[in-house]
Parts: C-alpha cells; sequence; structure tokens
C-alpha cells in the first residue's frame, strides 16, 4: 500500500496529461485486493444545489477516475447515478444508514435551506411524507464516520446563500454538531472530490485548513502556483481578459484563493481561467460569491444602508468631507481675523533669535555685582536683598504659569517627569 | 564705569525673562520618532495605493512591493518605540484622549467655531489633537494587524476566519488607508495654520512663549 507520505506527493503533484486517479488506481485497486482497505459505503444527498459537483463528477473524460471512484466505494445512495428509483432507493438509504452506522461516508452536495423549517427544499417523498433537505441531513449525519460537504453551497453556503438570500441558506457544518471537511469550489474538481474520498478511506481524515478543507489540495493561493505570477512581479499588467499578463487590475482573486487549479487544470487537466484569458473569480474562497463579487474589482462592494458602494467612493468622499472642512475653516480663520493673528503677530520668534541669549544668573550676578562694587551707590544692601526676593518670586511665578498649561489632575505626577517645559528655566 | 542705578538694575533683571521663556516642546526623540513616522506612513500609503491599482508608473510591480514590504516592518518597529517611549515618558497621557478632557471640548468646541477668540488652556495638546492622535494609533494598530495577517496569512488563519477572510481584511486595510488619507490633510492644515511656534517646534524643538 501507498505510504501517506507518497500518497499526498501524488496528490499535490502536477505531471501533464496523467490523471491523479490514474497515478492513484493501481495501488488502491492492489491495497482493495489484499483486504488492506474496506470498501467504504458513500451516501450521497444534494439539497439546495445545481447538482453541479456531480455533474464535475460525471463530466469528467478520465475513464480512471469514475472507474476508482465506482472500485473504492459503494455508491449506495446517489439520486443522479443509481439505478433503484422512488420507495427501493429510500430503502436502501434507510438501510445503509441503519447496518452501516459509523462506517459509511456521507457526502452533501448544495446548501442548507434553512427557512420555514427548510420546506423550500423538499428532497424526497417517504411514505407519502416529504422530506426536506435539512431533516434527511440531520437524520442521516450523525451515523456517519465522514460528513464530506462538496462545493461552495454545501460547505460555506456559496452561490446558494448569496445576497439576499431570501432561502436563508447555510453551509452543512452550520446545521451540524460535528467536523465536516469542507471541498469548496463551484464546482468542486473531481480530483479534489475522489482524492479526498480516496484519503479518507487509506488513511482517515486528511489534514484540514482553517476552513476544514484539505491541505493538500486548498494548502496554497492561486496566486502562489500561477504561470502568470512572473507578469505580476514584474508590473505586466492586462487591462482586458484575454489580453497577455497578469489579471491582478481587472480583479483576479488568485491572490486570496486557496486552491490548487494552476497545477491542476480543469476539464481534465486541459487548462484553467487565467491561462484561458480570464481572471479567477474565487469560486474556492469561502466567502464566493459574495466576498469576491463585483468579480472584476479587486474588492467587494461595501453593504451600507440604501446600497452599496465601492471602497474608494468612500474614501473619496471622505477626503472630500476632509477639504470642505479645511477651506471652510480657512475661510472662517482669514474672515475672523485669526489667521492674520497667527501667520503675522502670533509668533514671538520673530523677535530676538536665539543668539542673543545670555545666562539669566550671570546678568543679574553681574549687575548685582556692579551695584555694589559701584563707588556712588545708591543701593542700599536691603534694596537688592528686596530685589533678589522680587526675581526669586517672578520665577516662582512663571513657574506656577507654565503648570496651569498643563494637565490640572496630573500635576502632582507630571512633576516627577523632568519635563522639558520646565527645562530652560531650571538651567 | 557705567553708573548703575534703579532704572538700569531693573532693565537688566527683568529682561532676561524675556528670554528664558523659550520652552522645549518636543524632545528629540519625539521629534525623530514623527518625522520617521511621517516618512513610513506617507511612502506607506503611496505604495500601498499604488499597489492596490498599479497605475502610471512603470516600475516593477516587485520593486514597490518590497519597498512597501521593508516599510512595514519599520512601522512596526518605529510604532513599538513609539509605545515605549510615550509610557517611560509618560508622554501617552498628553497623546491620548481620556475623560478629563470632556469638560474641555465645549470650550474647543467654541474656539473652532470662532466663537471664542483663544483656545483655553488644555495642555500640551487640545482635545481634538488628542482624538486624532488616539485615533491615528488604533488606526496603525488595525492597520498592523491587518498587514501582518496578508503578509502571513498562514500563520494568521485563525484570525483571518475570524475577521471574514482575506478579502474582507484586504477591505478593511485598504479602507483604512483611505482614511488616512483623508485626516493627515487636517493635521497638516492646522499645523501650519494654528500656531507657527508650534510649527517651528516641531523641527527644533523649542518655541517662545
Ligand atoms: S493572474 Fe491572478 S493569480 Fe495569476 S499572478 Fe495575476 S493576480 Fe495572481
Ligand atoms: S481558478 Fe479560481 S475561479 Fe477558477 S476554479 Fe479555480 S478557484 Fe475557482
Amino acid at each position: 500500500m501507498l505510504s501517506r507520505r507518497e500518497f499526498l506527493k501524488i496528490c499535490m503533484q502536477t505531471t501533464a496529461g496523467i490523471s491523479l486517479a490514474g497515478l492513484l488506481r493501481p495501488s488502491i485497486l492492489e491495497a482493495l485486493a489484499q483486504d488492506e482497505i474496506p470498501r467504504m459505503p458513500v451516501i450521497w444527498i444534494e439539497l439546495g444545489s445545481c447538482t453541479g459537483e456531480s455533474i464535475s463528477l460525471d463530466n469528467t473524460f478520465d475513464p480512471d477516475l469514475k472507474r476508482l471512484l465506482l472500485e473504492m466505494i459503494e455508491l449506495r445512495y446517489h439520486w443522479l447515478f443509481m439505478q433503484a428509483q422512488g420507495d427501493t432507493a429510500i430503502e436502501v438509504l434507510q438501510k445503509t444508514v441503519e447496518d452501516d452506522a459509523g462506517k459509511f461516508i456521507l457526502v452533501v452536495e448544495g446548501s442548507v435551506v434553512t427557512r420555514d423549517e427548510g420546506r423550500y427544499n423538499i428532497v424526497m417523498n417517504r411514505k407519502g411524507q416529504e422530506v426536506t433537505g435539512i431533516q434527511l441531513l440531520q437524520e442521516i449525519a450523525p451515523h456517519a464516520k465522514y460528513v464530506m460537504a462538496v462545493g461552495a453551497c454545501a460547505a460555506f453556503g456559496g452561490p446558494g446563500a448569496a445576497y439576499p438570500n431570501p432561502a436563508r441558506a447555510v453551509g452543512v457544518e452550520e446545521v451540524l454538531n460535528r467536523k465536516v471537511i469542507n471541498i469548496p469550489g463551484c464546482p468542486s474538481h473531481p480530483d479534489w472530490m475522489v482524492g479526498t474520498i480516496a484519503h479518507l478511506i487509506l488513511y482517515g481524515e486528511p489534514e484540514l485548513n482553517n476552513y476544514h478543507a484539505p491541505t493538500m489540495f486548498f494548502g496554497k493561493t492561486i496566486h502562489d502556483l500561477c504561470s502568470r505570477r512572473s507578469d505580476f512581479e514584474n508590473g505586466h499588467f492586462a487591462d482586458y481578459p484575454g489580453e497577455e499578463g497578469c489579471f491582478y487590475k481587472i480583479g483576479c482573486k488568485g491572490p486570496v484563493t486557496y486552491a490548487d487549479c494552476p497545477t491542476r487544470q480543469w476539464n481534465n487537466h486541459v487548462n484553467w481561467p487565467v491561462e484561458a484569458g480570464i481572471p479567477c473569480i474565487g469560486c474556492a474562497s469561502p466567502q464566493f460569491p459574495d466576498g469576491m463579487m463585483p468579480f472584476f474589482q479587486h474588492l467587494p462592494d461595501v453593504y451600507l444602508p440604501g446600497g452599496k458602494a465601492r471602497v474608494e467612493k468612500i474614501g473619496a468622499a471622505l477626503v472630500g468631507i476632509t477639504a470642505l472642512g479645511i477651506t471652510t475653516h480657512a475661510v472662517g480663520s482669514v474672515v475672523t481675523g485669526r489667521m492674520g493673528r497667527h501667520q503675522i503677530k502670533g509668533t514671538k520668534l520673530q523677535e530676538p533669535g536665539p543668539g542673543e541669549q545670555i545666562p539669566v544668573d550671570e546678568i543679574i550676578l553681574d549687575s548685582l555685582k556692579h551695584g555694589l562694587s559701584s563707588k556712588d551707590n545708591e543701593l542700599s544692601q536691603e534694596l537688592l536683598i528686596a530685589k533678589l526676593d522680587e526675581i526669586a518670586r517672578s520665577q516662582e511665578n512663571l513657574k506656577r504659569d507654565l503648570e496651569t498649561i498643563r494637565p490640572g489632575k496630573n500635576r502632582s505626577l507630571l512633576k516627577r517627569i523632568k519635563f522639558w517645559v520646565r527645562k530652560r528655566d531650571e538651567e | 564705569m557705567e553708573k548703575t542705578n534703579k532704572e538700569n538694575l531693573d532693565s537688566f533683571t527683568l529682561s532676561p525673562f524675556h528670554f528664558s521663556t523659550i520652552v522645549e516642546l518636543h524632545p528629540l526623540p519625539v521629534r525623530i520618532l514623527h518625522w520617521l513616522q511621517v516618512i513610513i506612513i506617507t511612502t506607506l500609503i503611496f505604495c500601498g495605493l499604488y499597489l492596490h491599482y498599479p497605475r502610471f508608473l512603470e516600475i516593477p510591480y516587485s520593486t514597490v512591493k518590497y519597498i512597501k514590504g521593508v516599510l512595514n516592518f519599520l512601522l512596526i518597529a518605529n510604532t513599538l518605540v513609539y509605545i515605549y517611549y510615550s509610557v517611560i515618558s509618560k508622554h501617552y497621557r498628553e497623546l491620548i484622549i481620556g475623560f478629563r478632557d470632556l469638560q474641555h471640548i465645549p470650550s474647543f468646541f467654541r474656539y473652532i467655531s470662532f466663537l471664542n477668540k483663544s483656545p483655553g488652556y488644555y495642555g500640551k495638546y487640545n482635545p481634538g489633537q488628542k482624538a486624532m492622535y488616539t485615533f491615528w494609533f488604533l488606526l496603525i494598530i488595525i492597520q498592523i494587524f491587518t498587514g501582518l495577517q496578508l503578509f502571513f496569512p498562514d500563520t494568521f488563519g485563525y484570525f483571518i476566519k475570524l475577521s471574514g477572510g482575506l478579502n474582507k481584511i484586504r477591505q478593511i486595510h485598504y479602507f483604512a488607508t483611505w482614511i488616512f488619507v483623508a485626516t493627515i490633510p487636517i493635521h497638516v492644515y492646522l499645523a501650519i495654520t494654528e500656531d507657527p511656534a508650534k510649527l517651528q517646534s516641531i523641527f527644533t524643538g523649542y518655541a517662545r512663549r
């Protein structure tokens, strides 16, 4: 049997012309033949969906893939692929859930419609009773060994839950209390689905990212794998679809989408959007499609009460408000004369420049010395002392004055900081 | 020798206080941090807007990305030093708006709407400035956090999911940039027109009272 490491290597590798299934099939068949792995029963139910994943699987040209899928699993219920109909089919479903509880894989396709207890999504007629999608899901899921949500809708709500979402559709994980393995994409790539099922059968749960999508397929961004990445780095951008160059400018969602489309490629490994001349729309992103729209813009619109807007528009409006405010204030300043006061009379710096500055103490001492040493001294000792007192007091006053412009409450704390406002006075 | 008399002494002893009213408004660290922040944020805004929609310039995208990448981390470093300095010097008390500023708001509004001729005593900064500096500080924190998420999406996977995916974060980051673009002119305008002495002090550190 393949080791898990080899398996992951095969899943992530990109050999042109050889499909994933082609590479996996021999070893899986061998393992099956030697009874190393069981054939797992699979129930595939479809809720609010366009059947995209089933079609994606069914449309693959790769014969190995379909064969592998059918050899690897026992597909007990799938309303597109099964031959049984009506009561017989439902009976098989019921029997699998009962007999193989804890052994089968439940694959869910489509979003869970929750409005009016899910009555907008009737999935079967059981004994004359209509069964809703959410009801069926919640009935079967607790018995399954693994629950896989395939496609953007089942995984995260996807297009089924897009604005304004009248049916209140949600992803599978939101209505179950258990872990769900999400395979995003609209639709999912057949390799992603089959590869994950193979991993479940061979080694159990694969390594999942924060959105519970297998990292072997969704571990890197499209952008990191893109063949036009060098155009991006060199600043060679296309302005219209179909042109040469990177599609970043026309809203390529490659940088924010985790998937391996550039190396895996679609339609039987033939091509993928960017090579075909169109930006990635980020269908494998959990926020698809609301968070990825408009498709030809980088960023989604901002929904405001009263409509949606682009970030640029809001930004420009803010800049406009600023400009308006500044203009009004400037006009007001001129009219009230504040501008003139501040600009012409406002600064004291125009007066004697710093070059003329002399240390205060020296000047005072000097003048006192002069006063004392002078023969025809008019000043008595007392007067000089009184003068000194006055100087000291005015200095005190100045300090107090300075403190009043400091925040009152914190004066005592601020005193402790050697604050620069006072620095010059203390020198 | 010059005769010293009362008048003479008065002029000597009193005029020195005119000189002594040079006060240091912005100590050297504040000035350095401020101007570094100016250079970093301005460049980041231009780079960021260019990266968002590359046009006009014929320079390789990766060059701009590289410059921005380096400055991103300089911004983080400078902001951390700023925070450290503000905390140890208690400078943050003057920068961050608090409850005690509430009482000043009416007089501040009277001043900016030209009802009062002169502002009241607000301390180093008036409530409007404090509000703006606090707002910018939060905005920088948001930018750093969202920026890191965009830079290391694998490390911050948990937060990315919490805040609604990479594209949402890109949008927040971009929007916050626009808020910077819209608010910085207010600061520049008021700095130039309000008090030339203070404007000088952000270069030299000193102003005359
Ligand atoms: S085309 Fe898209 S995924 Fe490719 S390099 Fe440009 S932005 Fe990235
Ligand atoms: S390239 Fe993008 S839009 Fe296309 S399938 Fe991949 S993830 Fe979806």
